[in-house]
C-alpha cells in the first residue's frame, strides 16, 4: 500500500502538493481550525484506504476537494447533533476585512453559494468542472454563482461589512 | 470583481504537524490493519456460540439418553412428582377386573379388586401370607403419610410398611406374578382390565408414555422393562368431572417412592380406570410396592400393590 501511486504520485508527494487545496475546502466550510484539521486528515485517510483509480493531477485534485467536502459536511452533520464547546474559542478562523482581498465576506455567505464561488474564484473550475464537483446541473452551478455574486456584493459593499 | 481577489484563501497553508500526521497515515492505517480481524469478531463469536451451544446440548442428550424423562412416563396430568427406580423383571403388572369393582364407587369408599382368575396365589411371593390375607371390604386404605384425605383419621400412623397396607386395603392384590415376562403379555392368565388389544377400541395411551409402553393395562406388548404399573377400576364419573386422581407409592421399607402424583384416568367402554406407572429402574429394594389411589377431594379409590424384584 505504502507503494501506491496516485495520478504518478507517490502518497507523500499528494499530501504536500494538495495539502493546501484541502486547508482552504476544510477551512471554507467549517471555519474552525480544530474540526478542519480532522477533515483534513480524514480526507487523506480516504484517499489511502480507498486508493482510487486517477488517471491525472486535475482528477486528483477534483477527487480530493469532492471528498474534502463531504467530510465536512459529514461532521457538519454530526456536530449538528451536538452543542459545541468550542463555537466561540479561539479557533474560529478570522480573516482581515480588506478592499481587496474580500475572503471575509466570501466566509459570511451561506455555506450554497460559498462553495460554488470558492470554486470558480479560487480554485478557478469552470462551471462544467463544478458541476461535476458538487454532483450537480450546470445551470444550477450557474445560478448559484449569479445569486452568490449578488450577495458577496451585497456583504463587501454594503453596510454590514464597513 | 476584477479588482478583487481571495488570496488570503489562496495562501492558507496548513500546519506542520497536519502534514506530518497526513504522511504518517500509512504507517499508523498498517498498524491498525489487524482492526479487519475485530471486524469478523462478531461473526467468529457468533459461530463460536453455534458451537458451543451445539455441543452443550448434544452432551445434555447423550447424557440423559438413557434416562427417561418423567415427563414421558407420567399421566396425563403432568405434575408428576414420583421417583423413579429399577426393576428388569417389571412383571409385576397387573390390574384389578373393572367388572368387580364397578359397584363400589358410590360412597367414594375402596374399590376392592380380587383376584380375577384365582390363579394369583400360585404366583411366587415374598410373603405369601400376608398377601392372601383377607380383608375386610369398605375399609379405607392407609395411604401415604401426605396424602390430602378427608377419610384418614389423625392418629393412624403415616407411614406404614405395606404389609400392614395390604391387610387393611381390600384392594391389594394377594399375589403377583413376578417372573411372566412382561413382552408376552397375552400369557397372563387373565387381565382384569380392558383388553384393547382383542376389542376393536383400545384404551388410549397415555400422551406421555413412551412406544415401548402402551399404557393401557392389559395392551400388547404392555410393559416395557422397568416400568411397573398400578391401576384400579373407578368410578367413571372421574372421567366426566375430569376430577384428578392421585397416587402414592410406598415401598417394602415403608418409605414413600412416589407421592401425590397424579394418575392417568382413562374410560374403557362403561367402566374406568386410574393407571400409574412406575419406573422402577432406580429401586433398589425388591418387595411388594404398594399403590394408593386416591380422589382430588381426598377419598380413597383403590390400591393396587405389585412385586418387583431387583
Amino acid at each position: 500500500m505504502a507503494d501506491t501511486l496516485y495520478a504518478g504520485l507517490s502518497f507523500e508527494q499528494v499530501v504536500h502538493n494538495y495539502n493546501q487545496t484541502v486547508v482552504s475546502v476544510c477551512i471554507m466550510r467549517l471555519k474552525n481550525w480544530a474540526d478542519a484539521e480532522d477533515c483534513f486528515q480524514n480526507t487523506f485517510v480516504r484517499l489511502y484506504q480507498n486508493s482510487p483509480e486517477i488517471a491525472d493531477e486535475d482528477h486528483l485534485k477534483a477527487w480530493l476537494i469532492r471528498v474534502a467536502i463531504n467530510e465536512c459536511n459529514s461532521h457538519l452533520r454530526k456536530s449538528s447533533r451536538t452543542v459545541s464547546l468550542n463555537e466561540h474559542s479561539d479557533q474560529a478562523v478570522e480573516f482581515p476585512h480588506d478592499q481587496t482581498d474580500i475572503s471575509w465576506a466570501l466566509m459570511q455567505l451561506e455555506d450554497k453559494y460559498r462553495d460554488i464561488l470558492y470554486l470558480y474564484y479560487v480554485e478557478q473550475y469552470k462551471v462544467n468542472e463544478i458541476a461535476d464537483i458538487v454532483q450537480k446541473k450546470p445551470n444550477t452551478i450557474k445560478t448559484l454563482l449569479m445569486r452568490g455574486r449578488e450577495k458577496l456584493k451585497s456583504i463587501y459593499g454594503g453596510d454590514c461589512c464597513e | 470583481m476584477n479588482d478583487k481577489n481571495f488570496d488570503s484563501f489562496k495562501n492558507l497553508k496548513a500546519p506542520q504537524e497536519w502534514i506530518e500526521n497526513a504522511i504518517n497515515i500509512p504507517e499508523t492505517t498498517n498498524k491498525a490493519k489487524p482492526i479487519i480481524f475485530v471486524k469478523f469478531s462478531r461473526y467468529i463469536a457468533t459461530a463460536a456460540c453455534l458451537v458451543l451451544v451445539c455441543a452443550l446440548s448434544l452432551t445434555f442428550y447423550f447424557t440423559h439418553k438413557n434416562a427417561t424423562p418423567p415427563a414421558a412416563h407420567a399421566p396425563q396430568n403432568t405434575d408428576s412428582t414420583s421417583d423413579f427406580s429399577n426393576n428388569e423383571d417389571a412383571n409385576a403388572d397387573y390390574t384389578q377386573s373393572p367388572s368387580q369393582n364397578s359397584n363400589n364407587h358410590d360412597n367414594h369408599g375402596v374399590v376392592i379388586s380380587p383376584p380375577s382368575d384365582g390363579t394369583n396365589g400360585d404366583a411366587p411371593l415374598e410373603n405369601p401370607s400376608e398377601n392372601t390375607k383377607p380383608t375386610k371390604p369398605g375399609d379405607k386404605p392407609i395411604i401415604g403419610p401426605t396424602r390430602p384425605s378427608e377419610n384418614i383419621e389423625p392418629t393412624e400412623k403415616p407411614t406404614h410398611t405395606p404389609t400392614e397396607d395390604k391387610t387393611q386395603s381390600p384392594t391389594t392384590k394377594p399375589t403377583q406374578r413376578p417372573t411372566v415376562k412382561p413382552t408376552t403379555p397375552t400369557q397372563k392368565p387373565k387381565p382384569t382390565v380392558p383388553q384393547p388389544p382383542t376389542d376393536n377400541d383400545p384404551p388410549a395411551a397415555p400422551p406421555g408414555s413412551n412406544p415401548g409402553n402402551p399404557g393401557a393395562p392389559g395392551a400388547p406388548g404392555a410393559s416395557a422393562p422397568f416400568y411397573t404399573k398400578f391401576s384400579v377400576s373407578v368410578d367413571i364419573s372421574y372421567v366426566t368431572s375430569g376430577e384428578k386422581i392421585y397416587c402414592t407409592i410406598i415401598d417394602p421399607n415403608g418409605y414413600t417412592v412416589s407421592e401425590y402424583t397424579s394418575a392417568y384416568v382413562y374410560k374403557s367402554g362403561n367402566s374406568a380406570y386410574a393407571m400409574h406407572e412406575l419406573y422402577s429402574g432406580t429401586l433398589s429394594t425388591s418387595g411388594n410396592y404398594t399403590c394408593y389411589f386416591f380422589s382430588e377431594k381426598g377419598y380413597t379409590v383403590g390400591t393396587d400393590t405389585a412385586y418387583i424384584k431387583i
